[in-house]
């Protein structure tokens, strides 16, 4: 590995840690509480779980964490409560990590916890392969990831949608434990990329992403939507970047969960009393380095 | 609109004359604007008081967001390196578990 590789992913990782630790510091008594079973989860739990969990990958799977990027859970509520332009100008920034920009046409997925505040309700939208709605063979100009600019080479082609018989297309992928359906989260979403290519990198003849609701497991209750959602990105990501597609069919999708339906119930148990020792880990000790 | 002084007590910033004020806008999801002067070395969370008070909210389901990062309990403007007439965005705690 070169010294720039090593002082990137280094800086990469300190960043990581400081935005954790922020986070975890602003983590009062009445958040941990919200972890009991039976109890929702907050916007503050449901972002420090997912960092928490992209925190894991730089260990596990550094070139896997380098490829996400996991947005606010505050967002989408920005995008759905003004018109494209107005919401991209409130936005505009959020891709900055400790003032350095980053490329989101770089990244592979793009986690976006979406709250539902009418129904109380959290769900995922992951949008896989965002530089595909720049135009056709236009990897990200800025890109500092050789894996990215060589993607188009070496991974498999997706044709089989019968609206791209010959660019592959992004996908949005939306994962709800209560099975919805949310039509305007893709148009939102494909509006948010188009002007973060024309402001990024001054393209603008952009395509739409393509809408994928993927099949879960539904929830049982009406408090652990939230914890769904952590397990579901968690699952999802690793599901995508071991099959390097997006599931196509029903059957994919079913076989996705089927894999881990036996660990599926004990997983959510487990997954509070976890995110409370992630808590205390965090709050009290140095976090192990990659 | 309306603007407050955050008024805290001289440091060793301000002999240094490295702490003037800055100003801050403080916009809600909806869009309405509050504006602030605030010395650089002043924590935000007494800007997130402050805030809290003249909206009506109780502190704890406010976030202050800054760049879209939240901002912590002890970072002040300098910590951040934020500029005159920056904005943070203010969004209301938001919980979810399905409650028809």
């Amino acid at each position: 590995m070169s010294i720039i590789s090593q002082l990137l992913r280094f800086a990469f990782y300190s960043n990581f840690v400081r935005t954790l630790q922020k986070l975890v510091r602003n983590i009062k008594p009445d958040d941990i509480a919200r972890l009991d079973p039976g109890r929702m989860l907050n916007d503050s739990l449901i972002e420090f779980g997912l960092r928490f969990w992209h925190h894991g990958l730089t260990i596990s799977h550094p070139q896997l964490a380098e490829d996400v990027f996991v947005f606010s859970p505050f967002f989408y509520s920005v995008l759905e409560a003004n018109s494209p332009e107005e919401a991209y100008k409130r936005v505009k920034t959020w891709t900055l990590r400790g003032k350095i920009q980053v490329d989101i046409f770089s990244k592979r997925y793009l986690v976006v916890p979406i709250h539902d505040r009418s129904q109380h309700h959290w769900y995922l939208a992951i949008v896989y392969r965002p530089k595909f709605v720049l135009p056709y063979h236009q990897a990200s100009p800025t890109s500092p990831n050789p894996h990215a600019s060589g993607e188009s080479e070496s991974m498999p082609v997706e044709v089989n949608d019968k609206d791209s018989d010959v660019a592959p297309r992004t996908r949005v992928c939306i994962l709800d434990s209560l099975g919805g359906c949310h039509p305007q989260v893709t148009s939102r979403l494909s509006a948010y990329l188009r002007l973060e290519a024309d402001a990024k990198h001054q393209l603008r003849d952009t395509s739409d992403a393509v809408e994928r609701y993927v099949r879960v497991p539904l929830q049982l209750n009406q408090t652990d939507c939230g914890v769904y959602m952590l397990y579901f990105a968690e699952i999802f990501v690793e599901y995508l970047e071991s099959s390097m597609s997006a599931p196509e069919s029903q059957e994919d999708s079913e076989n996705l969960w089927d894999i881990c339906r036996l660990q599926h119930y004990h997983r959510l148990n487990q997954y509070r009393m976890n995110m409370t020792q992630n808590f205390l880990k965090t709050k009290y000790c140095n976090l192990i380095s990659p | 609109m309306s603007e407050e002084d955050q008024q805290v007590p001289p440091t060793e910033e301000d002999v240094k004359g490295d702490n003037t004020p800055i100003n801050v806008k403080v916009v809600s999801s909806s869009g309405e604007e509050v504006f602030f002067k605030i010395k650089r070395s002043t924590p935000l969370r007494k800007l997130l008081g402050a805030y809290a008070n003249k909206v009506g909210k109780q502190e704890h389901t406010i976030r202050f967001l800054y760049d879209g990062a939240r901002v912590a309990q002890t970072d002040t403007p300098k910590s951040l390196e934020m500029e005159d007439n920056d904005t943070i965005d203010v969004m209301v705690e938001q919980v979810g578990g399905y409650s028809p």
